[in-house]
């Protein structure tokens, strides 16, 4: 992403508060705080703090700003593209399909390892392709969002047979605890397998600035500035398959991320699109992780899932936005 | 003199509809083109055609060189267009609205993105559409005039040599449009930039036209200065109703004449 640090005070801003509170992040662990980091660096490798920082708090701390950081650039993206404010990544059907993959997976008996992952990155990905095949040839705001209803409305549809007719109450309760989200468990195999994939979709999306700025001035005025519209939908919906189709598929649905980040977010970056996308990819980081490292830390007893506490706080702090959007 | 644009017995046919044929004029360097003609004629689908995003048959040069669609798309910045519809999707000031515009020379879009030359441009086309003093505000508090003067603007700091405008000045009071056909006629005049304006009020192309295309159910009925052009028996085959001559050069519709019916 073309972040430009140096002429952005707001974008300098979060991204100080996202290093502040990744550091922070790392140094905090069941305990409260733990100077892990620098016992870690103290004992040198094989130590149990350094086993305990790369293997279990390092990948869950990137995987958590990697999913923010996705979430929040792709509904910032979706909703300039589409030129809806209700738009995010579940808008146009990776999440849901996503989903439907993960809870297929489980129910074909696979556990911990790479399958579930596989499978609703598969799934992510025909969601996709299926709505690209249903808006063909209007690659549109409104043939795409018909487009994503409609896979919503059948992966939706499918998920709740499969779960329905899970074999075991323990495959049941897996496939529930993965659709409502968690980056509890995660680890280095993980973050080694999406890794890649996020980081090329983020990419991907950042090199949507440009055009999400001409756009809106309507699609003919950005079409003769040099801007394809359906190059920059095929690199949003790319960008958003990729990057948020790879996370949720170790992470499970974390849902309002993307929907809510940009509207906070707009009011302080008003004129530029473009760099609503830069700054909502930062915030989106900071809620993410903040959020899990508060799960992970403050909340005893049965593990609270991210995607709750996501919807918790999202749905309340949207309800707002929207009610002065209205009022306005 | 190498026409700026000229384009060659352009045709253009949808769904099995003939909807222009046989268009041939020229824009020169300079030269404030106006395209006049009832609703329907063809006007904003020749201008689509000429930049390519219509297929067309016929030829279109640029300064000499024959141009499609693609080399067009892929040189953004040999053609400014000005669509009809004001859409500003977002809450920007005028400059930031204005500097979208060098989004087509290859600037990312934004006010602190440009170079020294994207802002020298900037700078002219806020001063060509004597909107200076307005610079900072938000495009969303302007007025009609001012709002459609900022997207001209828009359309003029991209400093192509030709620029298509659709009815840029639809809406406006007289005074308003008339300072919108100022700012094109100044930056024609002062860099030989050539400029083909869709434009209804024939008062207004009389005025600043160097020369005029009468366009009608997809055909050119004449082409030439306004004097010549905008000549009531034309206007009358073309629009369906009588124009009235006043001896000093104006022509206006004969609205009183019309008394029982139009023809349908």
């Amino acid at each position: 992403m073309r972040l430009s640090f140096r002429r952005d005070p707001l974008l300098y801003g979060l991204s100080q508060i996202l290093g502040l509170c990744t550091i922070g992040a790392l140094c905090l662990g069941p305990e409260g705080f733990d100077p892990i980091l620098f016992t870690a660096a103290g004992e040198g490798t094989g130590g149990a703090a350094h086993l305990i920082l790369t293997e279990v708090r390092f990948p869950r701390v990137f995987l958590a700003i990697l999913l923010g950081s996705a979430l929040g650039a792709s509904g910032a993206v979706l909703q300039g593209l589409l030129r809806n404010p209700l738009a995010d990544p579940g808008v146009v059907g990776v999440t849901a399909s996503a989903g439907l993959g993960a809870v297929i997976a489980i129910g074909f008996g696979a556990g911990a390892g790479l399958a579930v992952p596989l499978a609703s990155m598969l799934g992510a990905g025909l969601g996709l392709l299926l709505v690209f095949l249903i808006a063909r040839g209007g690659l549109n705001g409104a043939t795409l969002i018909l487009a994503g209803i409609a896979v919503n409305a059948l992966a939706a549809a499918a998920t709740s047979l499969v779960v329905n007719v899970a074999p075991t109450p323990m495959m049941l309760s897996d496939m529930v605890l993965w659709l409502l989200g968690s980056l509890a468990g995660t680890d280095t195999q993980d973050l080694k397998m999406v890794v890649a994939p996020a980081v090329i979709g983020i990419v991907l999306l950042s090199f949507t600035l440009k055009g999400l700025r001409a756009l809106a001035l309507g699609r003919e005025a950005a079409t003769s500035l040099g801007l394809s519209e359906t190059r920059l939908t095929v690199m949003a919906l790319l960008g958003t398959a990729l990057s948020v189709g790879a996370l949720v598929s170790v992470t499970g649905a974390v849902g309002f991320v993307g929907l809510v980040v940009p509207h906070l977010m707009r009011p302080l970056v008003r004129h530029d699109p473009g760099r609503l996308v830069q700054v909502s990819a930062v915030a989106g980081s900071i809620l993410v992780l903040a959020a899990d490292t508060m799960l992970r830390v403050f909340i005893e007893g049965p593990a609270l899932q991210l995607g709750v506490v996501t919807a918790f706080f999202g749905a309340p702090i949207f309800l707002i936005v929207a009610l002065r959007g209205g009022r306005s | 003199m190498t026409a700026r644009l000229a384009v060659e017995t352009l045709g253009l046919s949808r769904a099995g509809r003939t909807v222009l044929s046989g268009i041939t004029l020229a824009v020169d360097p300079g030269e404030i083109v106006c395209l006049v003609g009832p609703n329907g004629a063809g006007k904003s689908t020749l201008l689509a055609a000429i930049r390519g995003a219509l297929p067309a048959s016929g030829t279109v040069r640029m300064d000499g060189e024959a141009v499609n669609g693609k080399r067009l798309r892929r040189h953004p910045e040999r053609l400014a267009f000005l669509p009809q519809e004001r859409i500003i999707a977002w809450p920007i000031t005028v400059e930031a609205l204005v500097a979208l515009g060098r989004i087509a020379n290859g600037a990312d879009g934004t006010l602190a993105g440009l170079d020294d030359e994207g802002r020298g441009a900037v700078e002219r086309a806020l001063a060509d559409c004597a909107l200076t003093d307005f610079r900072h505000r938000l495009v969303g508090t302007l007025s009609g005039g001012e709002k459609a003067r900022a997207l001209l603007a828009r359309a003029l700091c991209i400093e192509a040599p030709l620029l298509l405008a659709d009815e840029p000045a639809a809406g406006l009071d007289p005074a308003q449009a008339a300072r919108v056909f100022e700012a094109l006629r100044r930056r024609a005049r002062a860099t030989a930039a050539a400029a083909l304006v869709v434009v209804h009020d024939l008062a207004l192309a009389a005025a600043f036209a160097d020369r005029i295309a009468v366009l009608a159910e997809g055909q050119l009925l004449a082409f030439g200065r306004p004097e010549t052009a905008l000549d009531a028996r034309i206007l009358a085959k073309a629009y369906g109703i009588g124009f009235r001559q006043d001896g000093q050069g104006g022509i206006s519709p004969d609205f009183a004449a019309i008394g029982g019916g139009l023809p349908r």
